[in-house]
C-alpha cells in the first residue's frame, strides 16, 4: 500500500476526513475501506466531478466493471479527459453537469464536461461536450451513496488534473490489512460539511453525537436481521431524543393482500402509524422515521421515496428519515435524508455517520 | 356519532380542524359522510377502484380497518376513525 502522502498529516492540516466501506451487493463480507483526506476545494466542478469518480473508484474497487462503454474504458481515459480539458489556457473553464439515469437493476451516470451550462428552462440545445464519461452502476452504488462517496475522490483525480491547490491524497485501504495506520481501521464519526454540499435542518450532528441512539437504532437493525426493522425518533417536552423501535407490519400486509404488497419485510417495513399518535399523547413529538435496509446500503431507495412522498409532497413535513445499512448482521453505514423543496425531493444530510 | 381524525395533508379540505364528528355506524359511511362534509376529500383517500389507497391507513380504534371488516368496519358512537398517511419503505429497486 503506498500513500501520495501521509494521510495523518494531511488530516491534521486539513482537519477533514472521510471513511467509507464498499460492500458487495450479493451481502458478502465488505471488502474495502476507502479512505480519504481532503481540503476544502473540492467543491464546484470539483465536487461534482468527484461524484462520478467516486463511482468509478468504489466499482473498481468492488471488482465490477464499472465502465463498460466505449466513452470510458479505464481510469486512465479518464485521466486523458480530464487533462484535455484542463488546456489550453485561455479556453473558458469547463461546466461539468450530470445526466443519471436509473433502471431497474442498476444506472447509469454521464459526467459531461461541457463549454456552458445548458438552460433547461429555455430548452436550450445541448452546449458542446469537451469530454464525456459514462459509467454502468450496480445497485449498489444509487446516486444517493454516490453523493456520499463522492468527496473521497476529488483530490486525486480533479484537484490534480486540475491543478487545483493545495493538493490532498487519496489512499485505498484494505481495512483488514494490519499494516494500515490504526487510526484508519479505527471507526470515526463524521462531522463537517456534507458531500452533498446542503446544510440539513441538524438533526444529522445531533444524532450522530449520541452514541445511546445509535447503539439503541443499531442493535434494534440487527436483531431483526435479515429483515428490515423500522421505528421512530422522536423528541420529548425537555428536548430530549428518544429512539422508539416498532414491528415491521410488512408481512402481514403481504400476507393480506399480496398483489397490492408485493414485499416481504425482508425488503420492506410497515410501521403502525397509531405509535406516533401514542408519542404525542406522551409529549414527544416525531422528528425522524428510521428503517434499515439488509444487504443494501444506507440509501434512500425508490421506494422510500415513493412512500415517504406519494404525489410528490412528504406526506410527513418536517420528518427525517434514517436510513440503516446491515450487512451480513452487522451495520456497515446509516445516512439521514431530508425533504429539499427546491427540488422537491429527499437529499441526504451531511456526510455518512461513522461506524 | 364517530370522530375522524384528519392528518395534516388533508386538513386544507377541512378549514384545518383536525378531527370531525359524522354520522355513519360503518368506516365506509362515516367516510362518506366526511366527503359530503367536506367535497373532495375522499379523493385522496380512495384509488379509482374505490379501494383505500396504498399510501393511506385507516384506523378503527387501534387497528388497520384492512385488517377487520373493511370499510363494513363497525363504528359507533365516540369511536374513533383516524387517517393516516402510511409510513412504509424498503431497500432496492422498484
Amino acid at each position: 500500500m503506498t500513500f501520495a502522502r501521509d494521510p495523518k498529516e494531511l488530516f491534521e492540516r486539513y482537519g477533514r476526513q472521510l471513511l467509507v466501506s464498499g460492500v458487495e451487493f450479493d451481502g458478502q463480507q465488505r471488502l474495502h475501506r476507502l479512505a480519504a483526506v481532503f481540503g476544502a476545494e473540492a467543491t464546484g466542478p470539483a465536487q461534482a466531478a468527484a461524484e462520478v469518480c467516486a463511482r468509478y473508484l468504489v466499482g473498481a474497487g468492488l471488482g465490477r466493471a464499472v465502465a463498460p462503454s466505449a466513452w470510458a474504458a479505464s481510469l486512465a481515459d479518464l485521466d486523458r479527459q480530464l487533462t484535455l480539458v484542463a488546456s489550453p489556457a485561455d479556453a473558458p473553464p469547463p461546466v461539468a453537469q450530470f445526466w443519471f439515469a436509473s433502471r431497474p437493476y442498476g444506472g447509469s451516470v454521464d459526467i459531461a464536461l461541457t463549454d456552458r451550462a445548458t438552460d433547461w428552462a429555455s430548452g436550450d440545445a445541448d452546449p458542446a461536450r469537451v469530454a464525456t464519461l459514462r459509467v454502468e452502476l450496480g445497485q449498489e452504488a444509487t446516486d444517493a451513496d454516490a453523493v456520499a462517496w463522492g468527496t473521497l475522490a476529488a483530490d486525486l483525480l480533479v484537484a490534480d488534473q486540475l491543478g487545483l491547490d493545495p493538493l490532498p491524497a487519496l489512499a485505498v485501504v484494505d481495512w483488514r490489512d494490519p499494516a494500515a495506520p490504526a487510526y484508519l481501521r479505527t471507526p470515526h464519526r463524521l462531522s463537517g460539511a456534507g458531500a452533498s454540499g446542503r446544510a440539513g435542518p441538524g438533526l444529522l450532528a445531533e444524532y450522530s453525537g449520541h452514541a445511546a441512539l445509535r447503539d439503541a437504532v443499531a442493535a434494534e437493525a440487527c436483531a431483526r436481521y435479515p429483515c428490515e426493522a423500522c421505528g421512530l425518533i422522536v423528541r420529548g417536552a425537555d428536548g430530549v431524543l428518544e429512539v422508539v423501535a416498532t414491528p415491521n407490519l410488512q408481512d402481514r400486509y403481504h400476507a393480506l393482500d399480496p398483489a397490492a404488497y408485493p414485499r416481504t419485510a425482508r425488503t420492506a417495513y410497515t410501521l403502525n402509524e397509531r405509535l406516533i399518535a401514542r408519542q404525542a399523547d406522551l409529549g414527544k413529538r416525531l422528528v425522524a422515521i428510521w428503517h434499515s435496509h439488509c444487504d443494501a446500503g444506507a440509501y434512500f431507495s425508490a421506494e422510500d421515496a415513493r412512500c415517504a412522498a406519494p404525489d410528490g409532497q412528504p406526506l410527513y413535513p418536517g420528518v427525517s428519515y434514517l436510513v440503516v445499512s446491515v450487512i451480513a448482521g452487522r451495520v456497515a453505514g446509516e445516512r439521514m435524508f431530508h425533504w429539499d423543496s427546491d427540488i422537491d425531493g429527499y437529499v441526504a444530510e451531511g456526510t455518512p455517520v461513522g461506524q | 356519532m364517530p370522530t375522524i381524525k384528519i392528518p395534516t395533508p388533508l386538513r386544507k379540505f377541512t378549514a384545518d380542524k383536525d378531527a370531525v364528528d359524522v354520522a355513519g355506524d360503518t368506516v365506509g359511511a362515516a367516510l362518506q359522510a366526511l366527503d359530503a362534509a367536506h367535497p373532495g376529500i375522499l379523493a385522496k383517500i380512495f384509488d379509482d377502484e374505490g379501494k383505500i389507497r396504498r399510501f393511506i391507513n385507516v384506523y378503527a380504534g387501534d387497528e388497520d380497518v384492512r385488517f377487520q371488516d373493511g370499510l363494513k368496519t363497525k363504528v359507533g358512537a365516540g369511536d374513533e376513525i383516524a387517517i393516516i398517511p402510511a409510513i412504509a419503505g424498503g431497500a432496492g429497486a422498484p
